[in-house]
Formats: C-alpha cells, sequence, structure tokens
C-alpha cells in the first residue's frame, strides 16, 4: 500500500470516526434534562459540540470520498528522529510490546496494591531489556537502571513527597 | 517586582529554579521528550510544594527546555525540540567547519536576548491587559475563548478541519461528569469513577507523553549519523558580536514576542518566521542554511522570545496559546489558582512569581548553557532505552497521584492510544488539549451570559468587544477558503 492509500485510509477512519464520537454524544446530550433557571441546561452546550463534530466529520468523510486531501497536521512528535542519517527499520511490535507491559503493570497494581516497588522494578526490567541490544551489558544496565529507578520513585514519591502509592 | 525578584533569590527557590534548568536543558539535549512533556511529567512532583514553589519549579523548567534543543541541533544536527529545527540548519554546518562553540554561543546570547526582551513585553503587557479583561463579562470571555479555538485550531499546520475536529473532540472530553450548574450527570454511561468526569493530568499525559513514548518506541534504534566534539572556543560573544547581531536579535525577538501571543502558532513557527525574515534582510542570504551567524541569531532569538509572549494571554487572560501553556495553566489549577485577570488581584504574589521565575531562569540558563555545555553534550550519548522505561513509571504514577485513583491510569492509557490514532492520522494535538482545558469556561460563560440576558444570542450583538472577537474568530475560519479560492483564480 504507497503513502497516499495509507494517508486515504486514515482520514477514511478518522471522519467516521469523529461522525461515530459526535453522533453518540450528540444522542446522549439530548437525554439530559431541562433546567427552569438555566435557558441551555445541561445538555445544550454538549449537543453544540456533539453536532459540530458530526458536522465536520461528514465535510470530512464527504471531501476525502472525493478524493480531495483534508490534510495533514505536522504533528510529528517524534522530535528529531525523522531528521536522523541512519534510518533503522521501526520496531511497531516494541511498542505494542511496551503498552501490553504497562497496562499489565496497572492491572498488577489494581489487584495487588502495595506492591509498587517490585512491580515497578519488573516493568523497567521488562522495558529496558526489550530496548535495549541483546548483549549481556545492556542487559545489566537495564536490570540496574530498573532497580535503582523503582526505589529512587518508591522514595521520592512515598517517603519524600508522602504522595498515595498505588 | 523588586520584591518578587527577593524572594526568588531565596536559597531554595534559587534551588529550585537551578533544578528546574538544569532538567529542562537535560530534556532539551535528549531527543523525544519535549518541553510539554517534560512539564507534565513535573507536575506531579509539585502537588505537595507550596504553590509558588511549583510555578517556579515549572517555569525554570519550560525555559531550560525551550533553549535545550539547541545542544543537539549544534552537535548532531537534531533538533531536541521542534522548536530548534531551524536553528539547526545553519548551527550544525556551522559546528562541522569546526566552530561549535561559537555555533552555540551565539545561540545561546540570541537566547537570552530574546528571552530577555520577551519578558519586557511580559512585564509591561500583560498588566494593562488584565485591567481590561477585569471588565469582561461573560460574553467576553465566551467570545474570546471562541476566539482562541479558533485561531489555534486555524494556525495548526497542515490542516484546519483536523484543527477543529481535535478542538471539537478536546471540549467534548470535558464534558463528562457533575454539571455545576444543574447538578445533572452527564455523558458518565453508568460508570461512578466518570461521575467527576475525566481528570485533566491523565488526559493530557496519556494524548501527549504517552502517545509520544509510543511513536518514539517505535523507531527506537534510529540514531544520529554524524557527531561534533563540543568545545567551547567563541562560546562567549564580545561586545561587538552583540552590535553586529543586536538589530536582528531584537527585530526577531518581537517576531517570537507577537507569535507568543497568537495562540497556536508557538516558538517553531515563530523560528522559522524569523529565519525567513532574517534571510529576506540580509546582505548575505546565499550563507543561509550552510552556517549562517545571522540564521542562528534568529532562530533562537524568536524561538526564545515565545516564553514571554505566550504568558500574557495565560496570565492576563487565562487563555493557553499551545501545549506547554496549558500544562502551566493545569499546574496552576491543580494548585486551586484561576489564572486570568483575577489573578492579578487575588494572588499577586504568584504573578511576581511566574514573571520574577521567567527572567532569572534565562539568566541561569545562560550560565548553565555557557558553563555546563560539555557536560551537556556528554548527556547526549545516554540512550532512549535507558529513559523510556523511567517515563513510561512517572505517567504511571503522575496519572495515579492527582486523584489516587487506578481508574485515572487506564484513562491515561485509553488517551495515549488516542493520542497514538491522532499522530497517525495526522491530526494536531494541541487544539485537543487547548479545547479541553477552555471547554469549561466557554460553556460557564455561556450559560452565565444567557442567563443574564434571558435566554437571548443577541444580547451579543450589544457587546461591541465580544462582537470584535466572534467577527476575528469567523474571518479566521473563512481566511483560508479565501486563500483557496484566490489562489485558484
Amino acid at each position: 500500500m504507497d503513502d497516499m492509500c495509507k494517508a486515504r485510509n486514515a482520514d477514511l477512519a478518522f471522519a467516521i470516526l469523529t461522525i461515530a464520537v459526535g453522533a453518540l454524544f450528540f444522542f446522549e446530550a439530548r437525554k439530559l434534562p431541562a433546567s427552569r433557571f438555566d435557558p441551555l441546561g445541561a445538555g445544550a452546550f454538549p449537543m453544540a459540540i456533539a453536532g459540530l463534530l458530526t458536522m465536520m466529520g461528514v465535510v470530512a468523510l464527504v471531501m476525502t470520498l472525493a478524493g480531495k486531501r483534508i490534510g495533514a497536521a505536522e504533528t510529528s512528535l517524534i522530535v528529531g528522529v525523522n531528521q536522523t542519517d541512519q534510518m533503522a527499520p521501526p520496531r511497531p511490535w516494541l511498542a505494542v510490546f511496551s503498552f501490553l507491559a504497562v497496562a499489565t503493570y496497572t492491572a498488577v497494581l489494581q489487584i495487588w496494591p502495595g506492591n509498587y516497588m517490585w512491580a515497578t522494578a519488573a516493568l523497567l526490567a521488562a522495558l529496558g531489556i526489550a530496548m535495549s541490544p541483546r548483549d549481556p551489558r545492556s542487559a545489566g544496565i537495564a536490570l540496574t537502571i530498573a532497580v535503582t529507578g523503582a526505589a529512587f520513585l518508591d522514595y521520592v514519591f512515598g517517603t519524600l513527597l508522602r504522595l498515595s502509592m498505588p | 517586582m523588586i520584591d518578587a525578584f527577593t524572594h526568588l533569590l531565596q536559597p531554595s527557590l534559587l534551588l529550585l529554579m537551578c533544578g528546574g534548568v538544569f532538567l529542562g536543558i537535560v530534556i532539551g539535549v535528549l531527543p523525544g521528550i519535549n518541553a510539554g512533556t517534560l512539564l507534565v511529567l513535573i507536575l506531579p512532583f509539585t502537588f505537595t510544594m507550596a504553590s509558588i514553589d511549583a510555578v517556579v519549579l515549572l517555569i525554570a523548567a519550560f525555559v531550560g527546555a525551550v533553549s535545550g534543543g539547541l545542544i543537539t541541533a549544534t552537535l548532531m544536527r537534531i533538533p531536541g525540540e521542534p522548536n530548534a529545527i531551524m536553528t539547526t540548519m545553519d548551527s550544525f554546518p556551522m559546528a562541522k567547519a569546526g566552530y561549535p562553540g561559537r555555533a552555540l554561543g551565539l545561540g545561546n546570547s540570541a537566547s537570552i536576548v530574546g528571552g530577555a526582551l520577551s519578558w519586557v513585553a511580559l512585564v509591561m503587557l500583560a498588566p494593562p491587559l488584565a485591567r481590561v479583561a477585569v471588565v469582561f463579562g461573560p460574553w467576553e470571555y465566551f467570545a474570546i475563548v471562541c476566539l482562541a479555538l479558533t485561531l489555534i485550531a486555524s494556525l495548526s499546520r497542515g490542516s484546519l478541519i483536523k484543527g477543529i475536529i481535535s478542538a471539537l473532540f478536546g471540549m467534548l472530553v470535558a464534558m463528562p461528569g457533575l454539571d455545576s450548574s444543574s447538578g445533572a450527570q452527564r455523558f458518565t454511561f453508568g460508570w461512578v469513577e466518570m461521575s467527576s468526569g475525566f481528570e485533566l493530568l491523565p488526559v493530557i499525559l496519556g494524548i501527549f507523553a504517552i502517545s509520544q513514548l509510543l511513536s518514539d518506541t517505535v523507531n527506537i534504534d534510529e540514531q544520529a549519523g554524524e557527531r561534533v566534539r563540543a568545545n567551547m572556543r567563541g562560546i562567549v560573544l564580545s561586545l561587538k558580536d552583540y552590535v553586529r547581531h543586536g538589530f536582528n536579535m531584537v527585530r526577531s525577538s518581537l517576531i517570537g514576542i507577537a507569535m507568543g501571543i497568537l495562540p497556536g502558532v508557538g516558538a517553531t513557527i515563530a523560528s522559522i518566521v524569523a529565519y525567513t525574515t532574517a534571510r529576506a534582510a540580509s546582505k548575505e542570504p546565499e550563507k543561509f542554511g550552510k552556517g549562517s551567524e545571522e540564521a542562528i541569531v534568529a532562530a533562537e532569538s524568536a524561538n526564545n522570545a515565545t516564553t514571554g509572549g505566550t504568558l500574557i494571554p495565560l496570565l492576563a487572560l487565562g487563555i493557553p496559546g499551545g501545549l506547554a501553556d496549558s500544562v502551566l495553566l493545569g499546574a496552576l489549577m491543580v494548585h486551586n489558582l484561576a489564572p486570568g485577570p483575577m489573578l492579578y488581584t487575588h494572588n499577586p504574589e504568584i504573578v511576581n512569581a511566574i514573571v520574577g521565575a521567567h527572567l532569572l531562569s534565562h539568566v541561569l540558563m545562560f550560565a548553565f548553557m555557557t558553563g555546563g555545555v560539555m557536560i551537556f553534550a556528554w548527556l547526549m550519548v545516554l540512550e532512549r532505552a535507558w529513559i523510556f522505561p523511567m517515563v513510561f513509571a512517572i505517567c504511571v504514577l503522575g496519572a495515579f497521584t492527582g486523584g489516587a485513583r487506578i481508574f485515572d491510569v487506564w484513562v491515561m492509557l485509553g488517551f495515549g492510544l488516542v493520542g497514538y490514532a491522532m499522530e497517525y492520522a495526522r491530526v494536531p494535538i494541541a487544539p485537543f488539549v487547548v479545547g479541553m482545558v477552555l471547554a469549561p469556561l466557554a460553556e460557564e460563560q455561556l450559560r452565565t451570559g444567557l442567563m443574564a440576558s434571558g435566554g437571548t444570542f443577541w444580547a451579543i450583538l450589544d457587546r461591541p468587544i465580544a462582537l470584535a472577537f466572534v467577527a476575528i474568530a469567523v474571518a479566521m475560519l473563512l481566511w483560508p477558503l479565501f486563500r483557496q479560492r484566490a489562489a485558484r483564480a
């Protein structure tokens, strides 16, 4: 699939999703009760926003279906990465793994609260090893960062700042 | 103001500022994490701090992060911050030609001039603006929020439609929870946790930090091809240099201040405009892109000048101009402070702390960047694999500590995916964040205005200032269409 086709599909998906979200909120907002004292009530403002969102989604959909581009913002959050000279193959599965690891870590903290330090050390170790090159030195560095990092966060937030910890 | 500086020179606050500036420069040096993300990550650390300490730390980090991108731009041809892109085009060639110290010195000196001039603008413009804003009624506030959202959406580079959708989507995200006026529960979809709505910090952490981390993780193996060894030769400019580049510094700083005041424009566009203006006015335009001193000075003066410009509407009106300002606004709200004209009346000590910290942070930044460039250059060897896991863990902790709810961590992860999808679909994120921050204000002011006018929208016609804001907003929306039509004709 070429870049143009990918961009068009992304725009289509974006437009459809926009319409769906806008419509969902619009109909939910209609259910909200009116107020005797407040001319707008709780539902009118969100309904207006959702209505506008749906309308913009329809405009985006029509434009995309008509073969027109709806534009592409310069969002690149990856500061500097695109300017590098040595392009390495992207690792999407690493991002998926990282996300799942953080989600699992959150679930662990929810199910077994009070194990912040060890759960964090495990997360940092898993992510550090996955992101580093496959050699003993890098694994050693990742493990060291994991243990010291978890202890650091636990101490700073829990002991020093006295914030409630998961 | 003198009292404010005396207060800020207390050892504890000075240390906090040094820490903030140092951390900001470090983050600026590390590609992949930028000023907005840094502020979001610092926010949880400020929960237990006094309000003044918190704002001082955040302002210092903001100034440091905006400036730190210069080092990687010069030595690695990687702009550590997006606003250093134009700097990269000339500072790296100059460094490669054997003058890294000179390139860093020019950038650093331009940065402090830009920062200092923007501080003057902040001191001169924000108080009168706040005095005018005190008389604003609900219609004026509603209109100014509409204008800010329209500006930020229409000035989002690339796509007006996507910018508007992003802002509207952000506004919708602010809607769930208890409606303070009627007491009705909105958009909770049966979830008890949703009765207080989405907290700002988890959403910003998700949409901004998590999505950025995921994006960066995909490209984690990419590395800079060339590196130039740093040296200190030429890092301190002579008076003659300041005189030679003085006009360029002032002109570019004024561009930066003006761009900073406008919502949605920000430091990156400011540096591009200043760079282009400098090239147009230069006697040696052919040198631009090949190591021009004028180019480095223009880009760096402008991007640092936006730091003061952007604080003007934030302090005087409570209107953020972009991502970093939205986080600053969120930080003030976390500390029960309401930015806007009343901040000048009710919490002048906070205003003084912000204004004073802005200037002192630039002075500290200049000292650190001049004296510590070798240390910061050394930091460039840090691998992203060593940093990213810690940033993920800090994000989780940051989302949790605000409300002590794991639910907020799930919210952060959910919005992380939303942010990543927006990045993939090339939808700008800044309008989303500003929309979320400003939606409650817009709704509250509209409802108050309508209650006062007996439910008629026509009351806005009796408010010339509000009407002018609405007219500008409409013009901003229609301008791209006219431009398109004119281009076709």
